[in-house]
């Protein structure tokens, strides 16, 4: 799967938070997708990353958390959205290739 | 340009591809002087590997001169003669940052199919499956290298490509098996396996301190190898397939205190029955790899001891002695290579004539005969080792 999955992903996931805020909270979706990766750096530097490169839409999906021991920023995603799992974990794959090496890996 | 592609099972053939290009700012362009054919590229070639795609370019162990580099490339420079290291590595995350550059967390853009099979995805390699990223391999004229800033070393000496193209996985991987040993005075290491792999690390235990190396294999030209270069002690199991009971004779009943397997998944048999019922699960794809060597390393090794292992596996294994593990306090170690690490080093002991690992060469060839080269290393024809083409 390319990179161009990954950005429909977050796309789909943007589109879906705009769909879920106007609907009732309470209301139960389809099984949550539930993604998470490290990346090095602190929370507060990787989530203006992300707000740089995404935007703010779905920020309501995303938590930025410190992982243990210094170990750099655990990311999760949480979604009822109608989004394939496998999209978003090459999403938050990308997203740590750039900040970690600059740029997107290719082959 | 011309290269060595997959071309299905038992077929790899040298055709014109596109030249590679310069992809990223850290990329560099290498023009191909030396290149091997690896043990692992055989699996490859005999198909076990999954997501291999016809027109592939192989190769993983090369080294060359580099021709172009991408704007933040500023440890090299065109005309720079180089080693590439085949675990294709960052340098940036907190894997290459503890020196485990083979767990690159960034370098396989196809992480998702690799996590499928292995729960977590390890770096992309040289010419090694889309699963590891796709990446054109180095039996070519020319390679691309990504993050050429992080693991290519540049070569100041005039020492021979034979002296030097085995830094790039051979070495260091036999280095490594010897290593994770943990090597003490006294200590008896066996090594299953005496092709290049088992070879260098036979010389590696030795490096480290080993009192006696012990080399267990099936072919007379390859034990003869490593009896009079490696300096080590050899079992020829087809000749006397009671491997365990023989090392456990020559070590006073205690056992080798650490065991390196060197062969991986298309390990042989001495025994008819016990092969065919491997070769049969791994032909109907109910086990993915053959593990006879590891069976017997696990059940030779000495109480407490520590289990290396270096050949590949790609899946699972059947009939795993775990029993063997658990109740006789054993410790397995493994791992691809972390050949960056070991670059430095290892070119130090090559320069300073403590090792010359260019006596595994068995045969020289023109790239234009790279499938004569697969053929021959696969059939160990004509006391094949080591394969070296040059394009």
């Amino acid at each position: 799967m390319g990179f161009g999955g990954g950005m429909l992903a977050i796309a789909a996931l943007a589109a879906a938070m705009r769909r879920r805020r106007s609907r009732d909270r309470s209301e139960q979706g389809p099984p949550h997708v539930r993604a998470a990766i490290t990346v090095g750096g602190d929370p507060e530097a990787v989530q203006r990353s992300w707000l740089d490169l995404h935007g703010a839409d779905g920020m309501g999906l995303v938590r930025f958390v410190p992982a243990p021991g210094g170990r750099g920023t655990e990311i999760h995603v949480d979604t009822a959205a109608d989004v394939p799992g496998d999209a978003v974990k090459d999403e938050l794959r990308r997203f740590k290739q750039l900040l970690e090496t600059g740029e997107e890996v290719r082959s | 340009m011309r290269a060595t592609v997959w071309s299905g099972r038992n077929s790899v053939q040298v055709d014109n591809v596109p030249d590679p290009k310069i992809m990223s700012s850290r990329d560099a362009i290498v023009r191909v002087t030396s290149t091997a054919i690896c043990g692992s590229d055989l699996h490859l070639y005999d198909g076990y590997v999954p997501t291999m795609k016809r027109g592939d370019v192989l190769g993983h162990e090369f080294m060359g001169e580099v021709v172009e580099t991408g704007g933040d490339v500023d440890n090299l420079s065109v005309g720079d003669r180089v080693v590439v290291p085949f675990p294709i590595a960052c340098g940036g995350c907190a894997a290459c940052k503890s020196g485990l550059y083979s767990l690159c967390e960034n370098s396989n853009p196809n992480a998702g199919m690799a996590e499928k099979l292995w729960g977590y995805s390890p770096c992309g390699i040289f010419g090694y499956s889309h699963m590891l990223g796709g990446y054109a391999g180095g039996q070519a004229e020319y390679a691309r290298v990504p993050f050429a800033d992080v693991g290519p070393i540049r070569i100041e000496n005039g020492l021979t490509d034979d002296q030097l193209l085995f830094l790039s996985d051979i070495f260091p991987t036999g280095y490594m098996g010897a290593e994770l040993c943990d090597i003490a005075p006294g200590d008896t290491i066996a090594v299953w396996g005496a092709g290049p792999v088992g070879q260098l690390a036979i010389a590696s235990a030795y490096l480290l301190g080993a009192e006696r190396v012990i080399a267990i294999d099936r072919f007379p030209y390859r034990l003869d190898m490593a009896r009079d270069k490696g300096g080590a002690e050899t079992i020829d199991y087809e000749r006397t397939p009671d491997v365990v009971e023989i090392l456990k004779e020559m070590t006073g009943g205690r056992g080798p205190d650490a065991c390196i397997d060197a062969v991986g998944m298309e390990a042989h048999h001495a025994h008819g029955p016990i092969h065919a019922y491997d070769r049969v699960k791994q032909a109907t794809r109910m086990e993915t790899d053959r593990p006879h060597a590891l069976r017997e390393a696990i059940m030779a090794c000495r109480n407490g001891g520590t289990v290396s292992v270096m050949g590949v596996y790609g899946g699972f294994v059947d009939k795993f002695p775990i029993g063997a593990v658990v109740n006789r306090s054993l410790t397995i170690k493994s791992g691809q290579c972390h050949v960056q690490r070991y670059l430095r080093p290892l070119l130090e002991r090559i320069e300073n004539d403590e090792i010359d690992p260019s006596y595994v060469i068995t045969h020289r060839m023109s790239l234009e005969d790279a499938p004569t080269g697969y053929e021959t290393f696969k059939h160990k024809r004509d006391g094949c080792m080591k394969v070296v083409l040059t394009p």
